[in-house]
C-alpha cells in the first residue's frame, strides 16, 4: 500500500469504529468495552500490509458486536451493485428475483407478457449476471432477498414513455423478445419530508365477496391508506376473513404498522413491539377502532416486505392475531444507513434496536411465515398466486371450523 | 417542543449551594420578569399559530393552540404527508385524534401528564405543580450561565430548568414526557422570547428527543381571543368512544 492508501485504509478503520461509539442504540455496543476493542485492534490495522487484511481487521471488529446489519462491503462490490432507478416508468409488469431466475408475477391487462414468463434480459443485459453481482455481495447478510428485489425493480424502471426491451422465456421455453413503453406509476403521488416524491398504489377488493383484501406498495399518506382501510373493514365486517398484503413493501412511516393494525384488534394497549434508542423506548402500541375486522387475518409476506412492513406482521404474529404467508421477510426493520468510507468501501450500520412484542429483534431475522409458501414458475404460469391460495385457504378452513362449531 | 443540537458544557463554577439562589426566588423572579401575576391573570383564553419542522428529514406542517383558564387546550398539527394530528383537553378527559392512529382516549399517567401540561399561565401554578425544587449548580446552555434546578412534579420523573444567570428566563428544560408510546426523555431550548400583551413568552421551541429534533415556531400569539364555545369539546370518532359498550351477553 503507499502511504495515501493506507491512510485511507486506516481513516476508514476510524469511521467505522466512531460511528459505532456515536450512533449504536447501546452505550456499550454489543455489551462490549467499545474503546478496548479500538485499543486492540487499531494497531493491527496499522500493521496490516494489504487492503484486505484491514478490511479483515474491520470485519473483525464487527463481528465482534455479533448484531446484524453492520458489514463492510467491498469496494468492487459496491461498484457492481450500480442499478439505480432511472425513472418512475413502469413496463406493466410486475416481476420478482424468485429462486434464481426474475419471473414476471403480474401483469397489467393489455400487456403482452403473461405470469411465469422468465426474464432473460433487460436493455441487453443479461438478468443472471446481476443476479449473480448480488449474491455476490449479499452472500452473508440478511437482505439478500430486498437487495435482490431492489436490482430487479431497478433494472426495470426508466422514465414514462420510454422504451424497454426485454427478453423473456415463454410458458413454453420459447424466447420472446418484447419492447414495452414505460408507462405512468400506478397510484398516485405521496411524499413525506425528504423521501423522494413516489407513487402510493392501493389495491383493495373482495376475494369472491366473502374475503378482504387490501395490498399496497408503501406504508404512506396515511389519510388515504386510512380511508381505504375504513372503507375495506367496515364493508366487510361479515367477511370469513381478511388478507392483508405487504409483499414488496419496504415499510415508510413506521407508526403506521400499529395505525394499521388498529382496524383488527379487539381491545386497545396492546404493542407490536418496542424500538430503542440511546435515550429513549419507543412502544408501537396499538388502538382498537370502534369498527374493526375481529375474524381470522392472513398478512402475505416476501422478502422484500422490510422495515413497518415487518413490525406490522411480527407484532401481529406474536399478539397471535394474524397468520403470517409467504417467504421469510427482508430482516431490515430498523433505520439502516449505507455509507462510503474513505477507502470507497461501503458500510452498512443500524442506528437503533426493535424488539418485537414476542421478545425477538427483527433486524437481522425478519419475520418467519407460520406457512412458508414460494411463488414458483409452474404456479404463476397456472395462472395462480400460490401465497393468496395458502391464505384463502386457512382462511376457508377456519371458516368452516366456526361454521360447525 | 424539542431539543436542539445544544452542547452543553459545565461551566467552571466554584458556588456552593449556600450561595446559589434559592429556586423559589428564581422561579417568582421567572413570574416577575415575564410581565407579572397582573398580566398573566388578565389572559383567561390564547390562540397560537405558526409552523412546526423535522429539520433532519424535511417534514414540515402547521401547528394552531387554543387555550382557556384554568386547564383547556387544543393542539391541530397538519402535517405535510402525515395530514391533521389533533390532541385536546378540557380539564377533564384529554384525547388525541389523527390518520395514522384514529381516536384515542387518554388514560392514567398519560392522561395526567396531559392534564398538568395544559394547565393555563403555567408559571403562576408551579407551588400547585411541584413538590420540590433544588437549585443544584450552574450550567452553560449555548454559552450562556444557567441556574440549574431540579423540578419534582407532584407525579412523575423530575425536570431540570435553565435560569439565564442574567435574565431569569427559562432557557432549556429536560423533562420526561408520558406519551401512548411510553416515556420520552427529552431537552426542550426556549428561545426568541416576544412581548404578548404584558406578558414575555418564548416563541420558538426546539425538542430533542427520541433521535428526532423538532421546532416549533409560533408566529401569532393572540391572548384573550374569542374562542368558540364547542373548541374544547372532543371530536365526534373521540365521543363515540365514551359511550360504553354494551355488556357482553346483553
Amino acid at each position: 500500500m503507499t502511504p495515501d492508501e493506507r491512510q485511507r485504509q486506516l481513516d476508514s478503520f476510524d469511521h467505522v469504529w466512531q460511528t459505532i461509539h456515536d450512533k449504536h442504540w447501546e452505550t456499550k455496543p454489543g455489551g462490549l468495552d467499545w474503546d478496548r476493542v479500538r485499543a486492540e485492534l487499531r494497531p493491527k490495522a496499522e500493521k496490516a500490509t494489504s487492503t484486505a487484511e484491514v478490511r479483515d481487521t474491520i470485519r473483525e471488529m464487527l463481528k465482534r458486536l455479533k448484531q446484524s446489519h453492520f458489514h463492510l462491503i467491498s469496494a468492487e462490490a459496491m461498484g457492481g451493485l450500480n442499478d439505480p432507478y432511472l425513472g418512475d416508468g413502469q413496463p406493466g409488469f410486475e416481476a420478482e428475483v424468485i429462486g434464481s431466475d426474475a419471473l414476471v408475477t403480474r401483469v397489467d391487462q393489455g400487456v403482452a407478457v403473461k405470469p411465469g414468463w422468465k426474464i432473460v434480459s433487460i436493455g441487453g443485459v443479461g438478468i443472471d449476471q446481476r443476479i449473480s453481482a448480488v449474491h455476490a455481495a449479499y452472500a452473508q447478510s440478511s437482505e439478500l432477498s430486498l437487495r435482490l428485489h431492489q436490482m430487479l425493480q431497478a433494472r426495470l424502471s426508466g422514465e414514462p414513455g420510454g422504451t424497454l426491451v426485454i427478453e423473456f422465456l415463454d410458458g413454453a421455453d420459447h424466447p420472446a423478445t418484447v419492447k414495452l413503453h414505460l408507462r405512468e406509476p400506478k397510484g398516485k403521488p405521496a411524499s413525506f419530508g425528504n423521501l423522494p416524491p413516489t407513487s402510493l398504489m392501493i389495491e383493495s377488493k373482495q376475494i369472491d365477496g366473502e374475503i378482504g383484501y387490501v395490498r399496497f406498495n408503501l406504508f404512506l399518506d396515511p389519510v388515504r391508506l386510512t380511508r381505504t382501510f375504513s372503507d375495506a373493514v367496515t364493508g366487510c365486517l361479515k367477511c370469513e376473513g381478511f388478507i392483508v398484503d405487504v409483499r414488496g413493501n419496504p415499510g415508510g412511516i413506521g407508526i403506521m404498522a400499529a395505525g394499521i393494525a388498529s382496524w383488527f384488534v379487539d381491545e386497545s394497549g396492546q404493542r407490536l413491539g418496542s424500538m430503542y434508542t440511546r435515550d429513549s423506548t419507543l412502544n408501537f402500541v396499538v388502538n382498537h377502532r370502534p369498527q374493526a375486522f375481529l375474524g381470522p387475518l392472513a398478512i402475505l409476506v416476501d422478502g422484500a416486505s422490510a422495515s413497518t412492513s415487518e413490525i406490522f406482521a411480527g407484532g401481529l404474529q406474536d399478539l397471535h392475531r394474524a397468520r403470517i404467508f409467504g417467504t421469510r421477510t427482508a430482516a431490515a426493520a430498523l433505520p439502516s444507513v449505507v455509507e462510503r468510507l474513505p477507502n470507497g468501501d461501503g458500510f452498512q450500520y443500524a442506528v437503533a434496536n426493535y424488539i418485537s412484542e414476542g421478545g425477538r429483534p427483527l433486524e437481522g431475522n425478519g419475520v418467519q411465515p407460520d406457512e412458508e409458501v414460494q411463488m414458483t414458475r409452474a404456479t404463476l404460469l397456472a395462472g395462480h398466486d400460490a401465497v393468496v391460495d395458502a391464505a384463502v385457504r386457512w382462511i376457508r378452513t377456519k371458516s368452516k371450523g366456526s361454521a360447525k362449531q | 417542543m424539542k431539543l436542539c443540537a445544544i452542547v452543553l458544557l459545565a461551566a467552571a463554577t466554584h458556588l456552593t449551594a449556600a450561595e446559589l439562589p434559592k429556586a423559589e426566588t428564581l422561579l417568582d423572579h421567572y413570574v416577575e420578569v415575564t410581565g407579572g401575576r397582573a398580566a398573566y391573570e388578565k389572559r383567561t383564553t390564547e390562540y397560537m399559530s405558526g409552523s412546526i419542522e423535522l429539520p433532519a428529514s424535511g417534514v414540515k406542517g402547521k401547528v394552531e393552540m387554543w387555550g382557556a383558564t384554568p386547564d383547556s387546550r387544543v393542539e391541530m398539527m397538519d402535517i405535510e404527508g402525515v395530514g391533521r394530528i389533533e390532541t385536546g383537553t378540557d380539564g377533564k378527559i384529554g384525547w388525541e385524534n389523527s390518520a395514522i392512529m384514529g381516536p384515542r382516549l387518554q388514560e392514567g399517567a398519560e392522561l395526567r401528564f396531559h392534564l398538568r401540561d395544559a394547565t393555563f399561565n403555567e408559571p403562576l401554578h408551579w407551588r400547585e405543580m411541584y413538590k420540590k425544587e433544588e437549585t443544584v449548580g450552574v450550567e452553560n446552555v449555548d454559552g450562556v450561565p444557567c441556574y440549574k434546578v431540579i423540578m419534582t412534579p407532584m407525579e412523575g420523573k423530575p425536570e431540570t430548568w435553565y435560569f439565564d444567570q442574567k435574565t431569569d428566563l427559562v432557557l432549556k428544560m429536560l423533562r420526561t414526557s408520558v406519551t401512548s408510546m411510553g416515556e420520552v426523555n427529552g431537552e426542550y431550548l426556549m428561545k426568541d422570547y416576544k412581548d404578548s400583551d404584558g406578558v414575555l413568552m418564548p416563541t420558538m421551541m426546539i425538542q430533542k428527543a427520541a433521535g428526532q429534533e423538532i421546532r416549533v415556531k409560533f408566529t401569532t400569539i393572540t391572548p384573550n381571543a374569542k374562542i368558540p364555545p364547542d373548541r374544547f369539546v372532543p371530536p365526534a370518532e373521540v365521543k363515540q368512544l365514551m359511550t360504553p359498550a354494551p355488556k357482553k351477553g346483553s
